[in-house]
């Protein structure tokens, strides 16, 4: 592996320091414990262009944008923005440098109001210094019509809001500061389509007036749409600098991975015409959220879950997992009567749920990697309520083994995990369960595309098992790759089950808006299966 | 402004309704001038108390120190203040300063220390009281009666401690949490990573909280003084629990960032209250203590009912 840029690219990379540079970071080092997360890397974007930073798990993407908008301090390096020198104390010196940031983490406050996290810091004030909450709305308002966003409430809690409306208001947060470098890190991962169209139209706007744009995702698609220019880093160094139309998307991930990977799916399990059925539902409603469901999921089956975002899809896996109250309908496991009201009941009866949270609702961040681990499988790992460390660490090194865990130690906490691997985490725990049902809600949603395919791995590895899977997923892509079945929601009832090769992309699509292919009779089907 | 903010206390505000209304009915007396000085008088150091602990509660802390605190400022005042209407307002102006100094010191051990506030406070617990110790190592000492009257007296219907109390909330603590100060408070107690991302000092933040709860704990000292016209280096052991409790019972969140001033005064009116009224109903003081725990157990549950009805239980324990 070169330490060295391709060289094709570099020129390119040092003639932008002649037309209007804004930012060039030189020779920056940085290393946690011994792990160097970034090795004498170069990065450097212009006035005025969207620029992508692109790596796999682990490549220094997130350490560079901690970096570069003072949240960390590099071991060695220049960083130089607009020609000048600079080393910021702190995310809010960056800020007063003119360099805002949308973090990974999200940064925002539950239980203030919508208007109060984006202006947190700088709010208009008046005598005495007392803030006028009249002023300060009518100023988010102002940015809210300039994106035409019109459905948050300036004054609603945070708390209140979607993931997908925290991540707009976390975006705002950044443009309230009038940045002359905005760096949005994963900022659209849970973003719908028509927000990231909307995102990236304001993103231009800001663009067309000077300010660049440095953008971190991992869905290729939006990338190759909107980014002018595209940075690749591999193992905490620059690999390249292109222009988004001169490379190609294997070219991309290639450079990524440092060798040639195409992004496959593996082959579906194939499934016995007889395979018994492992989990029937017949008219399973949750109030007006889910209204009669029905199926059966045979052993080796990838069920998918499609449709609009929020028709219903992530409060059926909740619902199945028992996390809600008030459920009607008959739940059938392995072809007995089976009750899931409450989570350790759905655990019992052999249900796991990958959430979609993985941050709250999936680990404990601040836990070792060991300890999440071994959760749900404690009372398996001793006798008499003592834990046999021994076998504990055994069982913890196999599973990290099994699912190529990155993490220098098991004993670090969860938190300093990258995004990809602590998604692994979340499934590690789960594997010795005994689980035979496997809910996955969205699991790649923000992680890598190396461990994207790893997932995909697991996930017909688990069939291959004779498991069952429901599996919730935004990309479509990989509900055609790796569903034997798909189940399109709208308004929390399935409105249509494609299968086999009409699983298709228009095929989900035209379900999804209810603008049928001559299939509106694919609910009774699906009542049909679960007889 | 909406109603709906001041959701949290209505468990306190409904508690404390009931809770008068069964003492009127026990002693249809406490509905006179005198009565109402009685009970504004009974509940307005736990009142300052309790914004003096849910300032620092805001933040993620705890302040053990409050009762302490609310101690030393009893002991100063009632050693030093003699007569003259100057050596009171110079003695008023130290006490309070003596507290935000006391307020100063535990906020600089939790933002720069990084010692959890429960343990800082615990040992700022022993220091205060002992300091309060040397002050007035017996009983004693004396405060000018038109100071006490000043504080603890009436005009008609109106007693000045209402008045004392209004104007601490509105003038002092209102502006301060309306500023960016305020939102600064809750931000750090709500999501402190994310309040160091968004730029704002965090340890800064922390220690002007814990001075701002020292500057009340002082004003409810002196409250206390002129209630007892006479110093006592433990009197105000009893208020650091039960300001915690009063912060609870308000609404406010221990964990931080969630909490208004209303629901914890109302709230401290309700635990000062009870035992009055306990008495009044006839209860054997050996059981008022069983009485006032299990009271206010109860109401904590039934203001915990709406958790039995949720239907996302993920969003109770968010909660």
């Amino acid at each position: 592996m070169s330490s060295h840029p391709d060289p094709s690219s570099h020129p390119d990379a040092r003639a932008s320091a002649a037309a209007g540079t804004l930012l060039e970071a030189r020779g920056i080092s940085k290393s946690f414990g011994g792990v160097h997360a970034l090795e004498n890397a170069d990065f450097s974007c212009r006035t005025g262009e969207i620029h992508a930073l692109l790596g796999a798990n682990g490549a220094g993407k997130s350490t560079l944008v901690k970096v570069l908008s003072g949240v960390q301090r590099a071991d060695a390096g220049t960083i130089a923005l607009a020609g000048e020198t600079v080393s910021f104390s702190g995310p809010a010196d960056a800020a007063r440098h003119g360099v805002a940031t949308v973090f990974q983490e999200l940064s925002l406050f539950p239980h203030l109001t919508v208007a109060e996290n984006i202006l947190i810091g700088h709010q208009p004030t008046g005598f005495l210094g007392q803030i006028s909450q009249r002023r300060m709305r009518a100023e988010v308002r102002e940015l809210f019509e300039s994106l035409g966003v019109d459905h948050i409430a300036p004054g609603a809690h945070v708390a209140d809001l979607s993931l997908a409306d925290r991540q707009l208001v976390e975006i705002f947060k950044a443009l309230s500061k009038k940045p002359k470098l905005l760096i949005l890190d994963e900022g659209t991962s849970a973003l719908g389509r028509k927000e990231v169209q909307r995102l990236f139209d304001l993103l231009r706007k800001l663009k067309a007036g000077g300010t660049a744009v440095i953008f971190i995702s991992h869905r290729m698609s939006e990338i190759r749409e909107f980014v002018d220019r595209m940075t690749i880093f591999r193992n905490g160094r620059h690999v390249a600098t292109v222009r988004a139309a001169e490379a190609s998307d294997g070219e991309i991930v290639e450079m990524m991975l440092g060798q040639k990977v195409e992004r496959s799916f593996p082959a579906k399990t194939r499934i016995e015409t007889d395979a018994p059925s492992l989990l029937e539902l017949a008219g399973f409603s949750a109030g007006s959220g889910l209204q009669d469901i029905s199926f059966a999921l045979r052993r080796g089956e990838v069920l998918g879950l499609a449709g609009l975002e929020g028709q219903g899809q992530g409060t059926l896996l909740l619902a199945l997992f028992g996390a809600y109250r008030g459920i009607r309908g008959e739940v059938t496991i392995s072809g007995r009567p089976a009750k899931v009201a409450t989570p350790w009941q759905a655990k019992a009866s052999g249900i796991a749920l990958i959430p979609e949270d993985r941050k709250t609702e999936g680990l404990v961040l601040p836990m070792s990697v060991r300890e999440n681990i071994t959760f749900s499988v404690l009372s398996s790992l001793g006798r008499f309520g003592f834990v046999n460390p021994t076998k504990e660490r055994a069982f913890v090194a196999r599973m990290m083994e099994r699912l190529a865990v990155k993490a220098a130690s098991m004993e670090l906490p969860a938190r300093s995990l990258s995004g990809g691997n602590q998604q692994k985490l979340v499934l590690a725990k789960w594997l010795e369960t005994g689980a035979d049902i496997f809910l996955f809600y969205d699991p790649t949603r923000g992680i890598d595309v190396g461990t994207k395919q790893a997932f995909y791995e697991l996930i017909v590895g688990l069939t291959r098992e004779g498991k069952g899977v429901i599996l919730y997923s935004t990309e479509t892509s990989e509900l055609i790759g790796l569903c034997h079945r798909v189940a399109v929601m709208d308004d929390g009832r399935i409105v249509e089950t494609l299968q086999g090769d009409d699983i298709t992309e228009q095929d989900i699509l035209a379900a999804a808006l209810g603008v049928g292919r001559g299939r509106a009779d694919a609910g009774s089907e699906l009542a049909e299966a679960a007889q | 402004m909406s109603l709906r903010r001041y959701k949290s206390s209505l468990l306190a505000i409904v508690g404390l309704a009931l809770l008068l209304g069964y003492y009127w009915y026990q002693q249809p007396l406490i509905v006179s001038p005198f009565g109402f000085r009685l009970l504004a008088n009974q509940g307005t150091t736990l009142a300052l108390a309790a914004l003096a602990q849910l300032t620092v509660v805001l933040t993620g802390g705890v302040d053990l120190s409050v009762g302490a605190i609310v101690s030393l400022s009893n002991a100063i005042a009632a050693t030093y203040m003699g007569d003259s209407p100057w050596s009171v307002f110079g003695v008023v102006l130290l006490t309070l300063g003596a507290g935000a100094g006391a307020g100063l010191v535990n906020g600089l051990l939790v933002a720069y220390g990084r010692i959890q506030p429960i343990i800082v406070t615990l040992a700022t617990l022993y220091v205060y009281s002992g300091f309060a110790l040397l002050i007035r190592p017996q009983p004693g000492g004396s405060v000018p009666g038109y100071y006490a009257s000043a504080l603890t007296g009436a005009w008609g219907w109106l007693p000045y401690s209402l008045i004392v109390l209004l104007a601490v909330t509105l003038l002092f603590r209102m502006p301060i949490m309306r500023s960016r100060l305020g939102t600064a408070i809750y931000a750090v107690g709500d999501n402190p990573g994310g309040a160091h991302m968004s730029g704002i000092n965090v340890p800064r933040t922390l220690v002007s909280a814990y001075v701002i709860g020292g500057f009340l704990a002082a004003c409810a000292g002196l409250f206390l003084t002129a209630q007892t016209t006479s110093g006592d280096a433990s009197v105000g052991t009893s208020y650091t629990l039960n300001s915690v409790a009063a912060v609870v019972f308000g609404g406010a969140i221990l964990g931080g960032g969630r909490g208004l001033a209303l629901g914890p005064i109302v709230a401290a009116f309700f635990i000062s209250i009870i035992i009055s009224v306990l008495f009044a109903a006839g209860v054997s003081s050996f059981y008022q203590s069983v009485f006032q725990g299990a009271i206010l157990i109860l109401v904590l549950m039934f203001g915990n009912a709406w958790t039995l009805r949720a239907r996302n239980r993920l969003q109770v324990l968010r909660s």
